[in-house]
């Protein structure tokens, strides 16, 4: 049995590694950190300098899976036509020369064309790529957007010239823009396992394997705050599972019980109507009615302790309510499978009466397909109910995603996906260990 | 091309617009009928067939649908207004917009109830005494009724709505028995004849009244609340059909290679779909929506709102198919063991025509009870989407856009209800007949298939 669930634990580690991945690219590939930055700093007139900031303070200024050590040594942003500045550099060492120019309008013939002119303060040092010339001069290609050019520092002759080298910049345009600029970056040397650990992927989202979620827009720690809400989801979704689950059962026996009377067949059509109601509608017409107009209980909010009963009160039956006709329609047709079964005419045959049968022979049966569909819901507890909570504002774990979207909080989506997954992989565990516990027949090999 | 057609439009008044979702309608109705031809040769989907038309509720339901699918036709059929001076055309029309040009035409300043001849708020109003506050007459309600005094007209409105209830009660059967006659030769029955008289009386009953009052009321911006309903109509359709049938080719494919391959072919579509089935729904359509928010492009409103619109589509699609691969691998596992199978293997048929020939048309049902179970909670999907800020695009008239909006207006004293009520009445009015319809197709062509 223990061999039997530790290697279906095993086999639900690459589908947890699979689904970051996907999540991955679904945050980081199909949208850029940049386009995150402007969604969050708003599209227009917003510079490179902010979503520069805005990335390292998210830790999103990282390369996505290996990291080869190039770090940012400076920029400087073509506001006129001639820029200078100066940069101190690391050293002796690899660097490159970044051009960014995004196009803002046609070039024309008056343009001046758009050079970079370096200086340094140890010339002798510096070796050219093939691309600059021998004054250190730079003519650039008007089509490309972005252009990188690799040189080197080499190390000092002698050791009374040992301190780096200071680089002047000199960089000149056509059209001045604040989204023109120059980069001068350099590549450190970064242990092997920095490569790795120091990137995207590693701090988002392998993280987020270890529950480790990181901080949302609002600097706040995620996990805590999850933590802190899992109590009030609880509240709601426990009672109105218990509830729900006896209550489904007990009208499904209802009506398998008088299969093929008035009975079941409007019990039946009863679920398809009540199945074909909007949940919005439920959660709307509870609230105008219990709250509003009876004034039964409060229609929104919630409490601590014995206090929150009133709360939750209304949110609980609406949850039972909602789920009635799905789960009524789908345990009869359990029942009547089972009640199909050579055992129960054999029973009949007996002389049992019909009762009998119903709950002593078929409903033991009937709770091993019942709880097997149910297990894998165990776990969604912990996640709340989207709607409910909102609605009811209470501060579970639904109503923090649904916030979560509505303020474009990346890193809660992503934790809360990540969390989602995770919680169904182990109700897909639960599913088979309780099969292998209720069912003998289940064999564990 | 575009160019050299100019002329036509011009002579013709209008060009046709196709949207990215008017397109994939076409191409779904082209491959129904397709499929439907080819389907219907064989006795399975003929026995299938009858037992369905057997079904009174099922045909009911069916016949719902079917105004539905035409409302949403309508409202498929996209134009530009094309003139001498105005060349490039205006803004994109539908052919339901003409059809309810004077709902559009009737529009108030803002909330008016159903059959209100007043607005719902009070406004300051210039009358020879001075400036009072009341509630000013709707411009397009009620108009016809006399207005010399408050009382006066209060009195009249309800002879009036009576009349005219009478008289489109009188057309509604009229009509309907006139199309009951015309359509005996095609379905004979009772309940054939009850049903077309149903729809014409209700039809009947909305043309009498509409000219009249606003039957729904009217919502914020005074729009008529029954023209939106009847717009959401389209983007219900779409969410609830496109979905699946955007996915279904993929999941087809995958389930057949899955279950017939088998080996590390199997394991991977295997996996492909147990890690992408793991990330609860939701969430996934959450993350793919917000991410499509950031690269939106600035186009005319409908254009954008319609790739939204697909975009949704494929996503719900994508968190959807998971489920019909693992029931068609699960079902060419069986087949496969099967002696024609055997058989066909053992004559030396290829293996890509045992799966295209004796396979594919074998899973077909599971593909077409899927579909049609699925529709149901895609349209109530919908809505929930809505409420979260994950939906349509909200410039698009939905059910759930609807119901969003008036659900705001429920703190407001006296309560806005018309707006939710129309959503909800037409919501259930398209979900049940599916669950109803879904049922049946599903009880004609595998019973043992377990609903969840």
């Amino acid at each position: 049995m223990i061999a039997y669930i530790l290697r279906r634990t095993l086999y639900a580690v690459p589908i947890l590694i699979g689904v970051n991945l996907i999540v991955f690219a679904l945050f980081f590939f199909v949208n850029s950190p940049d386009d995150m930055a402007r969604a969050h700093l708003g599209t227009k007139r917003v510079t490179p300098e902010q979503i520069d900031r805005w990335k390292s303070e998210h830790s999103l200024d990282l390369p996505y899976f290996y990291n080869t050590g190039w770090q940012r040594l400076g920029t400087l942003v073509g506001t006129k036509p001639d820029n200078t500045r100066d940069f101190p550099t690391a050293g002796s060492g690899t660097y490159a020369l970044i051009v960014e120019t995004p196009p803002v309008r046609a070039p024309q013939a008056s343009d001046v064309a758009q050079t970079v002119h370096v200086t340094a303060s140890q010339p002798e040092r510096l070796v050219w790529p093939d691309s600059i010339d021998a004054n250190g001069s730079l003519r650039l290609d008007t089509t490309a957007t972005t252009q990188r050019f690799e040189f080197r520092i080499r190390p000092a002759a002698s050791a009374e010239s040992q301190e780096a080298p200071l680089l002047q910049l000199h960089f000149t345009v056509s059209t001045p823009a604040p989204t023109h600029r120059l980069i001068l970056e350099y590549q450190a040397a970064i242990a092997p396992v920095s490569r790795f650990t120091r990137t995207v992927f590693f701090q988002r989202s392998v993280h987020m394997l270890f529950f480790q979620y990181g901080t949302s827009d609002d600097g706040r720690d995620i996990g805590q705050e999850m933590f802190r809400r899992i109590g009030p989801s609880l509240s709601i979704t426990l009672p109105a599972f218990i509830l729900g689950l006896l209550l489904n059962i007990f009208f499904a026996m209802l009506v398998a019980l008088h299969r093929g009377t008035y009975v079941d067949h409007w019990g039946v059509t009863l679920c398809v109507i009540l199945m074909s109601i909007s949940a919005l509608f439920y959660i709307i017409a509870g609230q105008v009615l219990f709250a509003k107009t009876l004034r039964l209980v409060p229609i929104s909010g919630f409490d601590s302790g014995l206090y929150s009963l009133k709360f939750i009160f209304l949110p609980v039956l609406i949850a039972v309510v909602m789920g009635l006709g799905g789960s009524v329609r789908f345990y009869r047709t359990i029942f009547l499978e089972e009640m199909n079964k050579d055992y129960v005419r054999t029973a009949r045959a007996k002389g049992l009466p019909e009762r009998t049968v119903l709950f002593i022979h078929t409903l033991k049966n009937a709770m091993i397909p019942i709880l097997t569909s149910v297990v894998i819901s165990l776990p969604f507890l912990f996640a709340g109910s989207l709607l409910l909570e909102s609605f009811f504002a209470i501060p579970g774990m639904g109503s923090f995603m649904i916030d979560a979207i509505q303020r474009q909080d990346f890193a809660i989506v992503q934790a809360m996906v990540s969390l989602g997954s995770f919680l169904y992989v182990v109700g897909l565990l639960l599913t088979d260990i309780s099969y292998t516990l209720v069912d003998p027949r289940v064999r564990l090999e | 091309m575009a160019e050299s057609l100019q002329p036509l439009w011009l002579a013709l008044g209008f060009r046709p617009v196709f949207l990215w979702s008017d397109s994939l309608i076409y191409l779904l109705l082209v491959c129904g009928g397709v499929w439907l031809r080819v389907a219907l040769r064989r006795e399975y989907w003929q026995v299938a067939l009858r037992q369905v038309m057997a079904k009174r509720m099922a045909m009911f339901s069916f016949g719902l649908l079917c105004l539905y699918g035409t409302i949403g036709l309508l409202d498929t059929v996209h134009y530009r207004l094309i003139t001498a001076d105005n060349p490039h055309g205006s803004s994109i029309h539908s052919v339901l917009d003409r059809v309810c040009q004077p709902l559009i035409a009737a529009t108030e300043k803002t909330y008016s109830a159903p059959f209100a001849t007043q607005l719902f708020s009070k406004e300051t109003v210039q009358t020879p005494q001075g400036q009072i506050r009341a509630y000013p007459r709707l411009q397009h309600a009620g108009s016809h009724l006399l207005d010399p005094a408050q009382a006066e007209y209060a009195r009249q409105r309800g002879p009036d709505i009576r009349n005219r209830l009478l008289s489109g009660l009188g057309w509604g059967l009229l009509s309907g028995l006139l199309v009951w006659l015309g359509v005996w030769w095609l379905f004979r029955g009772v309940w054939t004849g009850v049903f077309c008289l149903l729809v014409a009386i209700g039809l009947a009953e909305i043309l009498a009244l509409t000219p009249g009052y606003h039957i729904f009321g009217t919502d914020k911006t005074g729009q008529d609340v029954l023209y939106i309903t009847l717009k959401s109509v389209r983007t219900g359709l779409i969410i609830g059909t496109l979905t699946t049938l955007i996915v279904t080719p993929f999941a087809l494919l995958c389930g057949v290679l899955a279950g017939y391959l088998g080996g590390w072919v199997d394991d991977v579509i295997q996996y492909l779909y147990t890690t992408l089935s793991s990330i609860p729904d939701i969430l996934l359509i959450a993350a793919a929506m917000l991410i499509f928010q950031v690269g939106l492009s600035d186009q005319e409103t409908l254009i954008s709102a319609d790739q939204r619109l697909v975009y949704l589509c494929v996503i719900l699609g994508i968190t959807s198919w998971t489920g019909l691969c693992r029931l068609i691998r699960a079902e060419v596992l069986k087949l496969r063991a099967i002696e024609y199978v055997q058989a066909a293997d053992a004559f030396g048929v290829g293996r890509m025509t045992i799966m295209l020939r004796h396979l594919m048309p074998n899973v077909m049902h599971i593909v077409l009870i899927s579909i049609v179970l699925r529709f149901s909670g895609l349209v109530l999907a919908e809505a929930v989407l809505a409420y979260v800020g994950i939906g349509v695009d909200p410039s698009m008239q939905s059910w759930g856009n609807m119901i969003n909006q008036a659900r705001l207006e429920l703190a407001r004293e006296p309560v806005v209800w018309w707006n939710l009520l129309a959503a909800l009445i037409f919501m259930l009015g398209l979900v049940l007949p599916a669950n109803l319809f879904g049922d049946a197709v599903r009880d004609a062509l595998d019973p043992r298939l377990r609903t969840e």
